[in-house]
């Protein structure tokens, strides 16, 4: 009874702190905007390259143009609900030596990081959401595309998989954000971050199109939890098998026991100038 | 003052600029590792593409090549020297301190457009002109004095013509309270300069060549190496440099007078 009473007030201070980070945000409100426009940009201009690639043919390597419409509407998707990008400022504060506060509340630092994305996360739905149905407006006048017969339990697969990258990403970025306790250029490791799952994570091309080696390279690792695996889901609407959902789990068991091992580590590394 | 000093002056930043570079040898080492990565990232990409098709609107795997080192040598500069730059100024801007240059003998928007570089774009630099000459080699291409000229003011132009656009775009933070991505609009647009202008089509097409012409900016001079240049659009390259140039003045003059600053 004591337990439950103690997760209800922990869930409402939480629910607190995520509505006034929520209100917060709200000020970034233009820089969300244009931050969408610019997520978009790249892959609309991708499609440009894949229509003069096509130009009268149906179908390339048994991929139609309508496949690589939708291909690249989903990572805009699927780019703009699960990236995260803390881990390019908040190294700094550790840097500074301006997390004291945090040390000394019961509320430590991580959950800081966790809740301010979480919060910021809620106010790029709601502004990304009507861009993204104005857009597949624009690409359904631009070329037809469909989606195939997708029952509930593709549905309920790719909102799983959704939240499995974002917390992936999350702790990505936790992980480098915390590097900053030992590294002078913490926020440049993001650049690998961002090469890696660029590369391997089935985000580029279109997985039929692929050269054989990089298509094998990108199911092999768990990066396909990003990308290709979600995809998977909507475009083909294969489900993922036992063996990608226990190489996703491990990957967000391991990546988080790291974080919380990294967190210690810095602790007791930290030096701040009396905040 | 004259444009011989001016043009001492900017020499001069770049010596303290190098000064500072080795200082800090270490970030410079990291962050030019960073940016050859991105560099080779960039091709394999594009490689990944032409590998399914052999071409993209006629432009062969070659070509392609050509036309991407000409995007990384603008990509260099764009990270190097604009980005740094123009950081520096929307940074003055929305702290109140753009006084000191006000107060200064020398051209406000010189100082601001010149002042700061990093060097950690010169490996990518290096690696936009060793893959042009080695597409032409490939293409069997020898081009004459007159053509490597004409790509060097072409490439000159298209690079003004950047700036331009990103220095009126930064310059609408003397009109906005608080934008941190302000500079990440004009980086944003950067994959247009990776593609040749044929692939717009339609409306996009007339604005990116003819309105806001930035899918001339790489496509133009690669052209001229490639010996298929059209007079018409590298004229309008020209003038719509010089015409951006003159607006980026006029609206600085103009947002200057909303300018307020911290009593410096």
């Amino acid at each position: 009874m004591l337990d439950q009473l103690m997760i209800k007030k922990a869930l409402i201070s939480y629910l607190k702190i995520l509505r006034f980070k929520f209100i917060n945000i709200l000020q970034w409100r233009t820089e969300l905007v244009i931050w969408i426009l610019l997520d978009i940009l790249p892959f609309s201009i991708m499609i440009f390259v894949w229509k003069a690639i096509f130009g009268e043919n149906v179908e390339i390597q048994q991929t139609s143009f309508s496949d690589v419409v939708l291909f690249y509407f989903l990572v805009i998707i699927i780019q703009g609900l699960t990236s995260v990008h803390f881990e390019e400022y908040r190294p700094t504060e550790i840097r500074m030596g301006r997390i004291d506060f945090f040390l000394v509340k019961p509320y430590s630092y991580l959950k800081e990081l966790v809740v301010n994305d979480v919060a910021a996360k809620f106010l790029f739905i709601i502004l990304f959401t009507p861009v993204m149905i104005l857009f597949y407006r624009y690409l359904s006048l631009f070329t037809p595309f469909s989606l195939p017969n997708l029952n509930l339990s593709h549905w309920l697969a790719f909102i799983t998989l959704l939240f499995i990258a974002y917390l992936l990403q999350l702790l990505l970025s936790m992980l480098i954000t915390l590097s900053a306790f030992w590294l002078e250029g913490a926020s440049g490791l993001s650049h690998f971050k961002w090469l890696s799952i660029s590369l391997l994570s089935g985000a580029l091309i279109p997985l039929p199109l692929m050269p054989e080696w990089l298509r094998t390279l990108t199911l092999a690792l768990p990066f396909k939890v990003f990308y290709a695996l979600p995809i998977f889901v909507i475009q083909d609407a294969t489900l993922p098998t036992m063996a990608d959902w226990l190489m996703v789990s491990l990957s967000v068991i391991t990546l988080y026991m790291t974080v919380l091992f990294v967190w210690k580590k810095g602790v007791k590394h930290y030096a701040s100038a009396g905040g | 003052m004259s444009l011989g000093k001016y043009w001492h002056l900017f020499w001069k930043f770049r010596g303290i600029q190098f000064m500072k570079m080795t200082e800090y040898r270490g970030d410079f080492l990291f962050w030019s590792f960073i940016s050859i990565l991105w560099t080779i990232f960039n091709f394999f990409a594009f490689s990944l593409i032409l590998r399914v098709s052999g071409n993209i609107a006629g432009w062969n795997q070659y070509e392609m090549y050509l036309l991407l080192g000409t995007f990384t040598i603008i990509d260099a500069f764009t990270w190097s020297f604009f980005f740094e730059n123009m950081s520096n100024y929307t940074r003055q801007i929305f702290k109140g301190e753009l006084d000191y240059l006000l107060t200064k003998p020398v051209d406000a928007i010189f100082l601001l457009t010149t002042t700061e570089n990093s060097y950690n774009g010169v490996f990518r630099l290096i690696i936009g002109i060793s893959v042009i000459i080695y597409s032409l080699i490939k293409l069997n291409i020898s081009s004459s004095l007159t053509g490597v000229s004409l790509y060097i003011i072409l490439l000159s132009s298209g690079l003004l013509l950047m700036y331009s656009c990103w220095f009126i775009i930064a310059t609408l933070a003397f009109w906005v309270e608080k934008l941190d991505n302000i500079n990440q609009i004009i980086p944003g647009f950067r994959r247009i300069l990776q593609i040749p202008r044929s692939v717009f089509t339609g409306a996009f097409s007339t604005v990116l060549t003819v309105l806001i012409p930035l899918a001339l900016i790489a496509s133009v001079p690669s052209e001229v190496l490639l010996g298929r240049s059209n007079l018409i659009v590298i004229i309008w390259l020209l003038i719509s440099t010089v015409l951006t140039g003159f607006a980026g003045r006029i609206f600085f003059n103009f947002s200057i007078k909303k300018y307020s600053s911290v009593g410096s």
